[in-house]
């Protein structure tokens, strides 16, 4: 009830309407990408279409029937939302990446601070501002909302101890893909607080978010999973594992955003 | 006249260096401070502090009753601050640029209109309303900040090195509009390097050394205090010497000079002279009553280099 006043207020804030374009072109970063976003698109569509399959999912099938009509169901959404996903985590980082670097390269900083905003407010206004201008986000919120009640639906339905996958799994499909475009979003931000060069700022966020992917995924979950032998909980593992680490990158990321503002105020 | 601006022994520091060391400052309402004080002296941080960037390490600030550590965005509020490396949006557009900052201090949009043809005029910019920031001259990017500063209709303007990096026009047109801001009835708290800027048209000033205070007051007095001795020069008709035997009697009277060794013209006597104006009118009269013919008695007034000179020792942090 508390964020609906606050949302408001924040989508009030000059900061905010700048970042979506309001006053001025802030980001030339991200218009330079948007040119070139029907390749981006064309090859989301393909990296959607290998990574769409989700092998936790495809490990507890086996020769179940009835698992094998869920993943029938959910494939298509889910590969929808895999493409959404990996898309927004590539422009998340644009849009990010350059907000206080170029603050700081075009030494409009310090005006910006005497401005009678908090800092938390300034960075904030800055960053869902910026992310704004991507329209993915009723697409996103339909796509989880849809897959995440699907599953749990389904696997609750089918009993057992697949009830308990049905939680844990509509859950993390809930959360997981805003988690990951959010983590995208807060290391181009991360990185942008540290580095004066916008550009440095957006191959260091590239870096975290291809990384994290790389090593973060429900195959290399399950992989450890197998090697400790937890094979009871493999499902479990391999579904909360990777959602686990990028809600704590989240975390740790805007408290250290925060600090970073916070020192480069004293310096 | 009240006080808007204080410092209660402010002291910042950076490790083991003291950027500042136990600040008391005030600032009268409607004043022009001219800050003043050798690259390193501390000008930036403390104007850093006042505009709540920096926390002090000890001690407090207050801008028109707000406190710069308790109530930071009540300062925001009643100042605008020019930073010494100031920069702009480039992607904006001139009028863009005053429209953004006054939404930023809740000028609601249907004043911001005028206003901002206002400040354009105030600034004269006027024409230039409509171009990108990125295509006007530095100096003309100075002004649109300092236009900046005023979107709010601030009560203390807090410029650092205003007129650095601007040829001798736009700093002539950057004085004019400083002056132009007084007569408005703003506080003008401002630093800069340039010494007779700074004599031209502050009511008073302050000199930091090395983080500590080492002067500071109004302009006239402290001229007047720093001088020792006042420094009387004397023209007379004819030769000198008979002028210069009737002061060696003098008491109030030292270091009589004369002639090219002194670096003056041949008629011209210059000596100190320790006494008030009373003294100083009576030894006049004397000198009439004595025969002397005298030209002209003028007393030599320092400037604010002399002051800067006497009051610093170059010692930096």
């Amino acid at each position: 009830m508390i964020a609906l006043p606050w949302l408001k207020t924040l989508r009030q804030n000059p900061i905010y309407q700048r970042e979506r374009g309001g006053w001025g072109n802030p980001n030339r970063y991200y218009a330079n990408l948007s040119r070139y976003s029907p390749f981006i698109v064309l090859a989301v569509i393909v990296l959607g279409v290998c990574a769409g399959f989700n092998p936790g999912l495809i490990a507890g099938i086996d020769n179940n029937d009835a698992l094998t009509a869920v993943w029938v169901l959910l494939c298509l959404p889910g590969i929808l939302l895999t493409m959404l996903t990996l898309y927004s985590s590539f422009m998340a980082p644009a849009l990010t990446a350059p907000l206080i670097s170029t603050e700081r390269a075009h030494q409009t900083w310090d005006v910006l601070r005497t401005t009678p905003y908090s800092l938390n407010t300034i960075l904030l206004a800055k960053l869902f501002g910026a992310l704004s201008r991507l329209r993915i986000w009723p697409v996103l919120f339909a796509l989880t909302l849809f897959q995440g009640f699907t599953l749990f639906c389904l696997l609750t339905f089918l009993g057992g101890e697949l009830a308990v996958y049905g939680w844990l799994a509509g859950l993390m499909t809930l959360l997981r893909p805003w988690l990951e475009i959010l983590f995208a979003a807060f290391a181009g931000m991360f990185f942008s607080i540290i580095v004066r060069s916008a550009t440095t700022a957006l191959v260091g966020a590239y870096t975290a978010v291809v990384l994290f992917k790389l090593f973060n995924s429900n195959t290399v979950w399950l992989v450890m999973a197998n090697y400790v032998e937890a094979d009871g909980f493999l499902f479990i593992i391999s579904l909360i594992g990777p959602a686990l680490v990028y809600g704590t990158a989240v975390i740790l990321l805007w408290l250290g955003i925060v600090r970073q503002a916070r020192k480069l105020a004293d310096e | 006249m009240s006080t808007i601006i204080e410092f209660q022994n402010v002291t910042k520091k950076y490790g083991d260096l003291t950027a500042l060391n136990d600040l008391n400052l005030t600032v009268e309402e409607g004043a022009v401070f001219g800050f003043i004080g050798p690259n390193g002296a501390g000008k930036t941080t403390t104007m850093r502090i006042l505009t709540t960037l920096l926390k002090p390490t000890g001690g407090e600030a207050w801008v028109a009753g707000h406190s710069v550590t308790k109530d930071p965005r009540g300062v925001r509020r009643v100042i605008g601050y020019m930073p010494d490396f100031f920069g702009v949006y480039e992607d904006m557009k001139v009028w863009e640029y005053l429209d953004f900052f006054a939404a930023c201090y809740d000028v609601p949009e249907i004043t911001r209109i005028g206003m901002v043809d206002d400040l354009l005029a105030l600034v004269d910019l006027g024409h230039k309303k409509d171009a990108y920031v990125e295509s006007l001259s530095r100096g003309m990017k100075q002004r649109l900040c300092l236009a900046r500063t005023l979107a709010h209709d601030p009560q203390v303007l807090i410029l650092d090195e205003p007129a650095s990096g601007l040829d001798p026009r736009a700093r002539i047109e950057m004085r004019e509009l400083l002056q132009e801001l007084q007569n408005m009835g703003k506080t003008i708290f401002f630093s800069s390097h340039i010494l007779s800027e700074v004599a031209d048209i502050c009511t008073s000033i302050a000199i930091l050394e090395a983080g500590n205070l080492v002067a500071h007051g109004d302009m006239e007095e402290m001229k007047q205090q720093l001088r020792a001795h006042r420094l009387i020069q004397v023209k007379v008709l004819g030769e000198t010497t008979p002028l210069q035997e009737f002061l060696l009697g003098k008491t109030a009277v030292h270091s009589i000079a004369s002639g090219e060794e002194a670096d003056l013209p041949p008629d011209v006597v210059r000596f100190d002279f320790s006494g008030d104006d009373e003294s100083l009118s009576a030894l006049l009269n004397q000198m009439v009553q004595a025969g002397l013919r005298i030209v002209s008695f003028q007393e030599e007034i320092g400037d604010l280099e002399d002051v800067f000179l006497q009051v610093t020792q170059g010692i930096v942090n």
